[in-house]
């Protein structure tokens, strides 16, 4: 009963700001009637053919965009409140479920506009499917409002976010032409709804339906939601008990956070990220005739030679170039930059291994950013059989290359390092481990670290099912054992003095 | 050559004539190059040295006489070939060159060295305030240390060794780059820290102010006697 005594306050709070509650009404009202017609004509130069599919889903679109910025809010703006009523002996998750439940009253009325404004603009054929769609769109931009809410403070950053992860559902969405058919947009938080919720017939459900995903979609937002507002909100009193200052735990968190305002200060690692993708990927694929080249894969247990149009292929081999190439860099940079500094921090009481952990998670921000910025170039112009293998194998070889970074930091310094951190990577993955250059790596390539991910990478890009647990056994010790030298190293480096 | 130990204890001085600080036998051996061209330069020939609690000492020497050797070999930023050094309570080191993190603000870098000195963060921001104030640098608080000028610079560096009251400080030439006015407040601050008890060892090319160190010691042919 506690729990809706607060909902009750958290609306009243809400509706006491009466533009508030104009907008949740005005908005969809005008977005629904106003703004379908535009996106009709949008979606129909994109390639679609279904009107009434675009007409349907703005209802949906609409609410899902009110319903997240609205729990943006409701999260961002009342966290210090929030927290002050954890700390006097609220449980955390029962405020986590009335803000939720807030949120849910504050969807279901714009969810409400939303339908009405359809019904009267271009009529509702099937109520059952427009009502518990347009709700499901609602309820998942509920989930990620309340997520984002929880992690972003400043509410340019926050709202700008939602916006974007709005726009590129809403364009790439399965009402929008030829887009909605791609793979990856199938990760669009609402592309299973739309499906369902305008009875698209692309039926990318498999066993469980659109529908099921769908469902799926929709609870996993909010108990995602769900956890990460907890989270946030408990935080404040497990630091207070358990964080003593000078802490493992304590210098870690400083550590770490300190070294990523560092790093993300550097334009121009920022500069590389979004360039050295775009260059070498787009790049790649602009300038790759059609021509045909044998590689040997692995099938069902077996290696033969199979015949592949280069044109196809070219550009999902430049990724893991890039990602090589900024994550040695990343790697190399974040030690050389921080060396002296952490040295001296560790004269005054951080802990080395601290120091250490801090750089490594920075390194490893970094590295994902850029594997990140690669695969979402590369997924432009590369379609591979296998998605998530394919990334899986990028993001084994970014972590390879980062740490070998984090190893040549010491070894070499900065210059010679800088050579070296160019050299291994094009030598490894450009060229030792491409099948645009052989059908199968040499021998001597087989002794690098690029080999075993880059195999499984080949695996994920170009068959339909997994055959490489050896390779994949491969990578994983190399980066165990690049990760105990890196740690090896480096601590000796930043650990005062007592001998 | 038998090896150096360092023996550092965390409990603090426990009376006035306990030494803070004793250094003995203390050498050190530069070696460059590779056989057959591998040169060796012996910088430190066992240095012996002790600071008691609440004395100001000032170390001297000509360029290259190993003064920055011997205070890196005190704090732990380098190892001796031989000798001990036996430290007790915080240390507070300012080198010589600012080791700062270029994109970090001032703000962020007492924070930072507030949480590796295991401060509370109201303890770390009354201190940072009192440091603003004694070194008259608080509008710079959230400049990021590439954007501060070379003075600035030194300011923060030896700020961020003053931050947590360290019973031993130790600072290699602290006030270069500072102007007239600011070296005046370093030195109302180092007769603060001793009137507090604390000990603080000075490096410096030259000395101007003798009245103001209880000791001055020298470093001639590798060993420290009194001036």
């Amino acid at each position: 009963m506690k729990t809706v005594v607060f909902v009750r306050r958290f609306l009243a709070d809400y509706a006491r700001n009466p533009v508030n509650l104009l907008l949740l009404v005005v908005v969809p009202v005008v977005f629904v009637v106003v703004a379908a017609g535009s996106l009709v004509d949008a979606a129909r130069l994109f390639g679609s053919v279904d009107a009434a599919a675009v007409a349907t889903a703005t209802a949906g679109w609409a609410a899902g965009f009110l319903a997240g910025i609205a729990m943006y809010f409701q999260t961002s703006a009342a966290r210090d409140a929030d927290r002050g009523l954890v700390i006097a002996g609220l449980p955390a998750r029962r405020l986590v479920a009335a803000r939720l439940l807030t949120g849910l009253g504050l969807a279901m009325l714009a969810s409400a506009a939303a339908l009405v404004a359809l019904w009267l603009r271009a009529g509702v054929d099937d109520p059952v499917r427009a009502i518990a769609g347009t709700l499901m769109f609602a309820l998942i931009y509920l989930g990620i409002g309340a997520t984002v809410g929880s992690l972003m403070r400043n509410p340019v950053n926050g709202t700008v976010l939602i916006l974007f992860i709005w726009i590129l559902d809403v364009f790439f969405g399965p009402t929008m032409g030829s887009s909605g058919d791609k793979t990856v947009t199938r990760a669009l938080p609402t592309h299973f709804v739309t499906l369902w919720m305008a009875d698209l017939p692309l039926r990318h459900g498999g066993r469980l339906g659109d529908l099921g995903v769908a469902a799926v979609w929709t609870a996993g937002a909010i108990t995602v939601a769900f956890a990460v507002v907890a989270a946030t909100v408990r935080v404040t009193r497990r630091h207070r008990l358990a964080a003593r200052p000078g802490s493992v735990r304590d210098q870690l968190a400083a550590a770490s956070r300190m070294g990523w305002r560092d790093w993300r200060r550097n334009p121009v690692l920022w500069a590389l990220l979004a360039a050295v993708p775009a260059v070498f990927i787009l790049l790649a694929q602009a300038i790759t005739p059609h021509r045909p080249t044998s590689i040997v894969v692995a099938e069902t247990g077996a290696r033969a030679a199979r015949i592949f149009d280069v044109f196809d292929l070219h550009a999902g081999t430049m990724a893991p170039i890039a990602v090589a190439s900024l994550a040695t860099l990343a790697g190399l940079f974040v030690v050389l930059d921080t060396g002296p500094g952490d040295r001296r921090l560790a004269l005054v009481g951080l802990r080395p291994g601290v120091a250490l952990a801090a750089r490594l998670v920075v390194v490893g921000l970094a590295t994902a950013l850029a594997t990140a910025v690669s695969l979402a170039v590369a997924a432009t112009v590369f379609d591979p059989r296998q998605w998530g293998w394919y990334a899986a194998a990028n993001a084994l070889i970014a972590v390879t290359y980062a740490l070998l970074g984090v190893l040549l930091a010491p070894i070499f310094g900065r210059v010679a390092g800088v050579f070296i951190a160019f050299l291994i990577p094009f030598i490894d993955v450009g060229i030792g481990q491409s099948p645009m250059l052989r059908g199968e790596p040499a021998g001597w390539a087989q002794y690098l670290p690029g080999y075993g991910a880059y195999r499984v990478l080949i695996d994920g890009g170009l068959t339909d099912g997994f055959d490489e647990t050896r390779s994949l056994l491969i990578a994983l010790a190399w980066i165990a054992a690049l990760a105990v030298a890196a740690a090896v190293l480096v601590r000796r480096t930043i650990r005062p003095s007592t001998g | 050559m038998h090896a150096t130990t360092a023996v550092v204890s965390r409990t603090g001085p426990q009376a006035t004539t306990m030494p803070v600080l004793t250094v003995r036998g203390v050498e050190k051996v530069y070696r460059r190059g590779v056989w057959p061209a591998r040169r060796s330069h012996q910088v430190l020939r066992g240095v012996d040295l002790t600071l008691a609690r609440g004395e100001v000492v000032g170390l001297v020497g000509e360029n290259g006489s190993g003064k920055s050797t011997l205070m890196k070999v005190v704090v732990g930023a380098l190892a001796a070939d031989a000798g001990t050094v036996s430290r007790s309570g915080r240390v507070g080191y300012c080198p010589q060159e600012p080791v700062l993190y270029a994109r970090l603000s001032c703000d962020e870098h007492f924070e930072l060295y507030g949480h590796a000195y295991g401060m509370t963060t109201t303890a770390m921001r009354a201190a940072r305030r009192d440091i603003y104030t004694a070194l008259g640098f608080e509008s710079y608080a959230r400049t990021r240390a590439d954007q501060l000028s070379g003075g600035t610079q030194a300011k923060l560096n030896l700020g961020l060794a003053l931050l947590a009251d360290p019973d031993l400080l130790l600072l290699d030439e602290p006030y270069a780059g500072f102007d007239w006015d600011t070296y005046l407040k370093f030195w109302d601050l180092v007769a603060d820290r001793r009137a507090a008890g604390r000990t603080i060892l000075i490096i410096s090319h030259f000395v101007v102010d003798e009245q103001r160190f209880d000791r001055i010691l020298q470093l001639l042919d590798g060993k420290a006697v009194p001036r």
